[in-house]
């Protein structure tokens, strides 16, 4: 009993060792690479793996005993002693040559090699965690709980990491989505200030073309009104002539009087179409 | 004839002022009319005439309506009617800055508005 009870006391001051550095990890793939380190202090095995199965995704690590590579977590990749673990969720006991694990090319070197294999689920994330063996690092019924400890912690940090990845892209789209707003705003902000001046320029313009346009027709009026005002004031006198003294009085200075007037008029229009022409000159100019 | 009226007509179309000689003559008052077409030529004549009153036209080239009464000013005490062809607002409300100004008359001159500011009936108007 003494000899179990060490063993015991050794395996959780490793397991405390563990837990004390998975809580310091940043990465899945640093959180791999602890568990890969730390696991022969926890438990005998030739061969662990984990298989991780969430609503859209299928991840799995393996981890071999005294392996050259580093463990990865990797995708799509599921034996058939999982799919039966993942359907029926009854712990898996078994002879095994570990043929399965061919692909790997990692020799086991089994003597009597046992596969088992448990099954857990935390919310809607399932998990079948197996490993391999032998008689030479042989897993005892003992070593279980241990084990549960072990993915409790394992994926606890996981599920942590998840969140703050997720939550961390989150906040990196949020910030570009804000960058994007600001400097929307910033594009618009521009676009209304430079309106403002062209609505300002143009306001000028205008003003001084209407200023230009009332002081050509004030010209104009007083050009055509004081030919038109002899007119009037020559037919107003008219009566007080005889026939005779009209023709020779009047009649000439009506004629020369009317011909001011022509000439005013054609003045005028030749003026105010060049001041129109001009004007819409200006604005195809500034159009461009 | 010392009491006769001594009218005044400053205009550069000839023809206005043969209109406003005949309105006035129609009025059978006895005044004594003179005209001149250059205003520079009527502003020098003013010492020698000391007309009573001057019809005055505004646009004139050389010397207009406003200049002339600018030079006048301080030296003659004729009392001036404008008549004008000109119906913008701001003239009229110009010729109010001149105490000599007594009429403001729009072309062509009206027989009843010329009577009554030649005998003093009417200074307003």
């Amino acid at each position: 009993m003494s000899l179990y009870e060490n063993k015991y006391r050794v395996t959780y001051e490793a397991f405390s060792k563990f837990s004390a550095k998975i809580s310091k990890v940043d990465t899945k793939q640093e959180l791999l690479s602890i568990i890969e380190s730390h696991l022969k202090y926890l438990f005998n095995y030739k061969f662990f793996r984990v298989l991780i199965k969430d609503e859209d995704s299928l991840k799995s690590f393996n981890i071999f005993y005294n392996s050259r590579y580093p463990a990865k977590l990797i995708q799509d990749n599921i034996f058939e002693y999982e799919e039966n673990l993942l359907a029926k969720n009854i712990p898996l006991y078994q002879d095994t040559d570990a043929g399965f694990l061919n692909e790997y090319k990692e020799p086991l070197e089994l003597y009597e090699g046992k596969l088992w294999g448990w099954y857990f689920k935390y919310q809607d994330v399932k998990l079948c965690v197996s490993l391999i063996s032998d008689k030479s690092r042989p897993f005892i019924i003992k070593d279980v709980e241990i084990l549960n400890l072990l993915i409790d912690s394992f994926f606890t940090k996981y599920q942590q990491l998840k969140l703050r990845n997720r939550l961390n892209y989150k906040n990196r789209n949020l910030e570009s989505a804000i960058n994007v707003i600001k400097s929307q705003k910033l594009q618009i902000s521009k676009i209304v200030e430079n309106q403002k001046d062209i609505i300002e320029q143009r306001t000028r313009a205008l003003k001084q073309k209407n200023n230009e346009l009332a002081e050509i027709s004030r010209l104009n009026a007083h050009s055509v009104r004081e030919p038109l005002s002899r007119i009037l004031g020559l037919i107003e006198i008219a009566d007080l002539y005889s026939l005779e003294e009209l023709k020779s009085e009047i009649l000439e200075k009506l004629k020369l009087s009317a011909q001011d007037l022509d000439k005013a008029l054609k003045d005028v229009i030749s003026k105010s179409s060049k001041a129109i022409e001009k004007s819409s000159g200006e604005e195809l100019l500034e159009g461009e | 004839m010392k009491n006769r009226i001594k009218i005044l007509l400053v205009d550069d179309q000839k023809i206005a002022n043969f209109i406003m000689k005949k309105v006035i003559s129609t009025l059978e008052i006895d005044c004594e009319i003179l005209a001149f077409e250059k205003p520079e030529k009527a502003l020098l004549a003013l010492d020698e005439i000391k007309p009573n009153l001057i019809f005055l036209d505004l646009n004139m080239p050389i010397l207009n309506g406003w200049q002339f009464l600018e030079r006048m000013q301080h030296n003659h005490h004729a009392n001036v009617v404008i008549l004008t062809s000109s119906i913008d607002p701001a003239d009229e409300q110009k010729s109010k800055e001149f105490p000599q100004v007594i009429s403001y008359q729009t072309k062509p001159p009206s027989k009843q508005k010329i009577r009554a500011i030649i005998t003093g009936e009417n200074h307003n108007n």
